[in-house]
């Protein structure tokens, strides 16, 4: 995995869940593996919302380029890139990489 | 910079072109865009080239702004293509078109637009519809679904974005002579005006006057509205 995409998406995540209404459990630390949104989910779908538009815009400052994370997928819970920490990285990554790719 | 920042879609001619200009008057800072180039010159006035029914081409203009610092706060959807026609002499590509860039560019441009002003918990979208909407004329089979799909939009939209503090809502005008009237039959036009209550064409001010109610700063508890002129 991407470090540099991997941290982005920590920061990303404590912003969120910094900003989240009190009555949401916050995890008791951020790894890959932390769940993101699905079942026993630290954030609800204004979370979710919140989550994407730091992502993008944090993307756009760090590798200038501008990229769109909506998926058909991301309510999913088996399938959706925003599960957890390593599947939204990993999902990133590939977004990025078909850019490059023009 | 108050909330002043207003970016309107298909300013490179008619209604878009005119309430560029209005807003401009006003002391707005506009950033039209279109596909093609607009005559518009004024210091506030900046211009981008981009074709809002294409994903890729509002993320260029996107990140263009996002480069510069600029934050919109008023978004007015009103790049759209009209046709005419009987649904059995519709060719499917014409259908396509016209979905394209009335819905899907009015999507797209909601989508990407709401992200800056969820940031800063404040925005007005304005949509552009229609009376053929209600109307529900023949030979408008097509344009008026399109037309309705961004009202149900907009309607859905509202509920999405209001605890944002984004207001969500639509103008549906009476035909304006503009270009994009040009290329339908004047007897049709005549027609349908004939159905409203004022019976006669719209003006680009009726459009200016109903989007300037929507993006007061007082109309933060109106959303989710269409407002039809010339009357139901």
């Amino acid at each position: 995995m991407n470090n540099d995409v991997l941290l982005l998406v920590y920061d990303a995540l404590k912003e969120v869940f910094d900003l989240q209404d009190t009555h949401f459990k916050k995890p008791d630390r951020i790894d890959e593996e932390t769940r993101i949104y699905g079942s026993n989910e630290y954030l609800d779908s204004l979370g979710l919302v919140t989550l994407v538009i730091s992502i993008e815009g944090r993307i756009r400052e760090k590798f200038n380029v501008s990229i769109a994370l909506a998926t058909e997928k991301a309510f999913s819970q088996t399938k959706s890139p925003f599960r957890n920490v390593k599947s939204l990285t990993l999902y990133i990554e590939q977004l990025l990489q078909e850019k490059m790719d023009g | 910079m108050g909330r002043n920042v207003m970016i309107i879609t298909g300013t490179s001619r008619g209604l878009g072109k005119f309430l560029a200009e209005y807003y401009l008057k006003n002391d707005f800072f506009v950033l039209g865009v279109s596909r093609t180039e607009s005559s518009i010159k004024h210091k506030r006035y900046s211009h981008f080239l981009a074709d809002v029914s294409e994903e890729r081409s509002v993320m260029e203009f996107l990140f263009e702004i996002n480069k510069k610092g600029i934050s919109p706060d008023i978004l007015i959807n009103n790049a759209g293509i009209a046709s005419m026609n009987h649904v059995i002499l519709t060719p499917v590509h014409t259908a396509e078109k016209i979905f394209k860039v009335n819905f899907l560019g009015t999507f797209i441009m909601s989508r990407e637009i709401a992200k800056c002003m969820i940031r800063k918990r404040w925005g007005r979208i304005v949509n552009i519809s229609t009376v053929a909407v209600p109307l529900k004329l023949e030979g408008e089979a097509v344009y008026a679904s399109s037309k309705s799909a961004v009202e149900m939009f907009t309607q859905i939209l509202a509920r999405e974005l209001i605890s944002y503090g984004i207001t969500c809502n639509c103008v549906g005008p009476a035909p304006i002579p503009t270009d994009l009237l040009k290329s339908l039959p004047a007897e049709k036009i005549d027609h349908l005006v004939q159905k409203l209550v004022i019976k006669k064409c719209g003006e680009c001010e009726d459009v200016a006057h109903t989007i300037e109610f929507f993006i007061s700063q007082k109309s933060g508890n109106i959303t989710g509205q269409t407002i039809y002129l010339g009357g139901m």
